[in-house]
């Protein structure tokens, strides 16, 4: 397994250093977005208790102009209506676009703006049914104020929640993907050099062995040699002490 | 609404028809010998010696004509209520038939006494001086007075049953229990003709154009 | 010759009085309001509704029902019954029946005009137009560019022609205030509609009088509460004041000068008539007069109904139709709207 989830690297010690830097680069990156994708979340919990808070309102409030407008109806009559929409000019209500910062998302924002400037409607109805068609409006003009800060709110619920699946989806990915094949690296580049660290102990376990060995095949000729001369004068020996760590070197060549 | 109006053409009309009027009686009187602007006296003659064959004709033809008006008039009355209300109610066509009904009797009542009275209408010979005799001016007076008496009942009659007969055939379309209930009163209604027609009969009954 | 009409009444207009009452049947009763209460969809009213009267005027209506379906219906159905009494009608009432008309027409030549000033389609104008107060001229009625060629055009061939010119000068039309403009046509049509009345004479005089004074009535109260903090000064609202009624002369100098709801009602304490309407407002707080003013209304228009020959009942049925559809709605919109609560606030029995 840890030969799939990991880096196509050399194990080399200067490899490790940079996987090792990258894994550090990494888990800190990771703490980072974690950190964001919590103050996300925050941000998100609250909106969305707003959201629901301002739906029930909404709720209410709908239902209430709704009601005025019948009451309007009811006491202008049905053609009432048809007046109102023939009077209208430019729009007094306006919804203006902004944007918030929060956590480096940028959350779109919709700004109630009333311009103020009383309409000619003041006089709608003013022989019959004035009254309620004011109501009526002020009621609406409530609910519009509602509607915009509620589409504000679901707007922005809607960005958070894309950020908040990217950054979630960045932290599960350094999470579960890139820290994990890092340690995997680390873990088979330091495996790998043990692994060669072993060798070249044994090497010189067995340069030594041989070494030993050579030695006493040596001591033994001599001694040998030594027993020659004096039973046979085997003047041939006597070699020098010091030759005899004059040896070939050994190569491993595997 | 024509009869509702009184506008100065109505009140110029009166006015001018009372003027000739008195004029009339003035003109009248312009042939007599009295000094008076109007001579009563003379007057009197002039309608006393009115022919009872004339008074007879105007009280039979009141009788009827009369009452065939007040009759037609109550029939229209209730007739274009009935229709109209039997649009949506096409229950009460039926029902709402006896006050046309109702008004139909009145111009029976009127055809009756009609009859009466003509049957009473006898000849008789003038006196020597060209006057009737005292039964047959009688007789003349009799047959108008009833004439006149069943004709107004009876127009007046078949008015009331008619707006009565209307106003039924209005609210039985709205509420059938209340039909009964208006019929009584036009029954009331009817029997003021009734009492016409009876004082008229007693009155002609003893109508007799010929000295017995 | 008070009284008389009920010998020639029948002449020419029986046929159409008791026409008119027995449509006058067919309204809705407490009865019915009380099952319509009782529904729980606008399928439930359907159903309901073709118990009555209205019969299967839904009938063939695609199933999600809307409540200005409903409306458009019943006023539909109103419509025709109204147009055939127009048809069967002859002189006087004839003149009468239009007159009745006259002040749906004042609002469709004021959206009209509102239209065309602000360049919308004509045909989408006369589709909305209410059909009761159309007339021959009204397609034209887009073809003027501005007030003054509107009226040279058209208005002059149109039954208004005369409260045009009476009330509102040439120089006036380009600038004048729609709603003003509307409102002075009102006063205009009121005041002539109670001289014809009294010209008819007789129970319609009386009665019509009866019912244009509470009508003219209301209308200055209305005008006077509606324009409470707006810009029509004191002399603007009391020329809109309609010169007929009880409370002219001397109570509108009173509302004229009122600025509050307590200055009305103390002005409207005056006349004990209005008692039902003045009860309804609170000492410092916005009343809700039309439903006051409504019931007053339908209190009268059953009074006609206990008189015979005259012309009332006919003003009479279409101020209770009008009732009747204004409830319908107001039960539909109810139900619609799920506010059962509410539902008997809105509804004036009228039998």
């Amino acid at each position: 397994m840890s030969s799939n989830n990991r880096l196509p690297v050399v194990p080399t010690v200067t490899v490790l250093a940079i996987i090792k830097a990258r894994l550090l680069g990494a888990t800190k990156g990771h703490q980072l977005l974690k950190k964001k994708a919590d103050a996300l979340n925050i941000k998100f919990r609250k909106v969305l208790a707003e959201i629901v808070k301002t739906k029930t309102e909404m709720g209410k409030t709908m239902k209430e102009s709704a009601f005025e407008l019948t009451q309007a109806k009811y006491a202008a009559g049905e053609h009432i209506k048809h007046t109102i929409f023939d009077n209208v000019e430019a729009a007094q209500v306006k919804v203006k676009a902004v944007t918030e910062n929060v956590a480096g998302v940028k959350l779109p924002k919709f700004q109630y703006l009333n311009d103020g400037s009383e309409s000619k409607m003041e006089m709608t109805g003013l022989g019959k049914g004035g009254q309620p068609i004011q109501n009526c409006r002020t009621a609406n003009i409530k609910a519009i104020q509602l509607l915009v800060e509620l589409a504000s709110l679901q707007t922005s619920f809607l960005a958070l929640d894309e950020a908040i699946k990217t950054t979630n989806r960045r932290v599960n990915a350094l999470e579960n993907v890139v820290i994990p094949k890092l340690e995997n690296t680390i873990t088979y580049i330091k495996g790998e050099l043990d692994e060669l660290e072993r060798e070249e102990f044994f090497r010189l376990k067995k340069i030594q062995a041989n070494k030993e060995r050579d030695l006493a095949l040596k001591e033994a000729e001599q001694a040998m040699a030594l027993m020659g001369d004096a039973f046979g004068g085997g003047g041939s020996g006597g070699s020098n002490l010091v030759d005899g760590d004059h040896d070939e070197d050994q190569l491993f060549t595997s | 609404m024509g009869i509702t109006e009184v506008g100065p053409i109505a009140f110029y009309t009166w006015v001018i028809c009372s003027i000739s009027f008195v004029l009339f009686l003035y003109g009248v009187n312009i042939s007599s010998t009295s000094d008076s602007f109007i001579d009563w006296g003379y007057l009197y003659q002039l309608f006393a010696f009115v022919d009872p064959y004339l008074l007879s004709g105007l009280g039979v033809s009141m009788a009827i004509g009369l009452s065939v008006l007040g009759a037609a008039w109550g029939i229209f009355i209730t007739g274009s209520s009935l229709i109209g209300a039997a649009v949506k109610a096409p229950r009460i066509t039926s029902k709402n038939l006896v006050s046309v009904i109702f008004c139909e009797a009145v111009a029976i009542y009127g055809v009756v006494v009609a009859i009466l009275l003509a049957t009473k209408t006898e000849t008789v010979n003038s006196l020597e001086n060209g006057d009737y005799s005292a039964s047959s001016k009688a007789a003349g007076y009799a047959i108008f007075a009833s004439g006149a008496t069943v004709g107004f009942a009876n127009l007046v009659c078949g008015v009331c049953v008619g707006v009565v007969g209307s106003s039924c055939a209005l609210s039985d379309a709205q509420n059938s229990a209340l039909f009964v209930k208006i019929l009584v009163i036009e029954i009331f209604g009817s029997a003021l003709g009734l009492f016409g027609v009876i004082i008229g009969v007693i009155l002609s009954a003893h109508a007799r154009f010929k000295d017995e | 010759m008070y009284g008389f009409e009920a010998l020639t009444f029948n002449a020419k207009d029986g046929y159409l009085e008791a026409l008119v009452r027995g449509y006058r049947s067919g309204l809705l009763t407490a009865g019915d309001y009380n099952n319509l209460c009782q529904c729980d969809s606008l399928d439930d009213i359907k159903l309901h509704l073709g118990t009555t009267d209205y019969g299967n005027f839904l009938q063939n209506e695609p199933s999600p029902l809307q409540v200005s379906t409903i409306v458009e219906k019943c006023t539909q159905k109103l419509v025709e019954e109204f147009r055939h009494m127009r048809c069967q009608a002859s002189e006087p009432l004839a003149t009468f029946l239009d007159y009745l008309t006259y002040g749906y027409m004042i609002d469709n030549v004021v959206l009209i005009v509102t239209g065309t000033l602000h360049e919308r389609d004509v045909q989408d104008l006369l589709q909305k137009c209410h059909p009761l107060g159309m007339f021959d001229s009204i397609e034209t009625l887009a073809v003027a560019q501005n007030m003054r060629e509107l009226y040279r055009l058209v208005l002059v061939d149109s039954p208004l022609a005369p409260y045009f010119s009476d009330c509102i000068r040439s120089e006036d039309l380009d600038e004048m205030n729609i709603e003003i403009m509307r409102n002075t046509l009102y006063k205009a049509y009121f005041e002539d509609f109670c001289q014809f009345c009294q010209k008819l004479g007789g129970t319609t005089a009386e009665w019509m009088t009866d019912m244009l004074t509470f009508q003219a009535d209301r209308r200055t109260i209305n005008l006077t509460i509606n324009s409470m903090g707006t810009e029509l000064t004191r002399d603007d609202r009391k020329k809109l004041y309609p010169a007929v009624g009880l409370l002219y002369p001397q109570g509108q100098q009173g509302l004229a000068a009122s600025e509050d709801y307590d200055q009305v009602r103390a002005v409207l304490e005056n006349y004990s008539q209005y008692q039902t309407i003045y009860s309804k407002m609170g000492f410092g707080e916005t009343p809700l007069l039309d439903k006051a003013f409504y019931e007053e209304e339908v209190r009268r228009s059953i009074g006609s109904l206990d008189l015979q020959f005259h012309y009332g009942v006919f003003y009479a049925y279409l101020c209770m139709r009008e009732q009747e559809i204004r409830n319908l709605m107001w039960v539909s919109e109810c139900v619609q709207q799920d506010q059962k609560a509410r539902i008997y606030d809105g509804i004036v029995y009228i039998f």
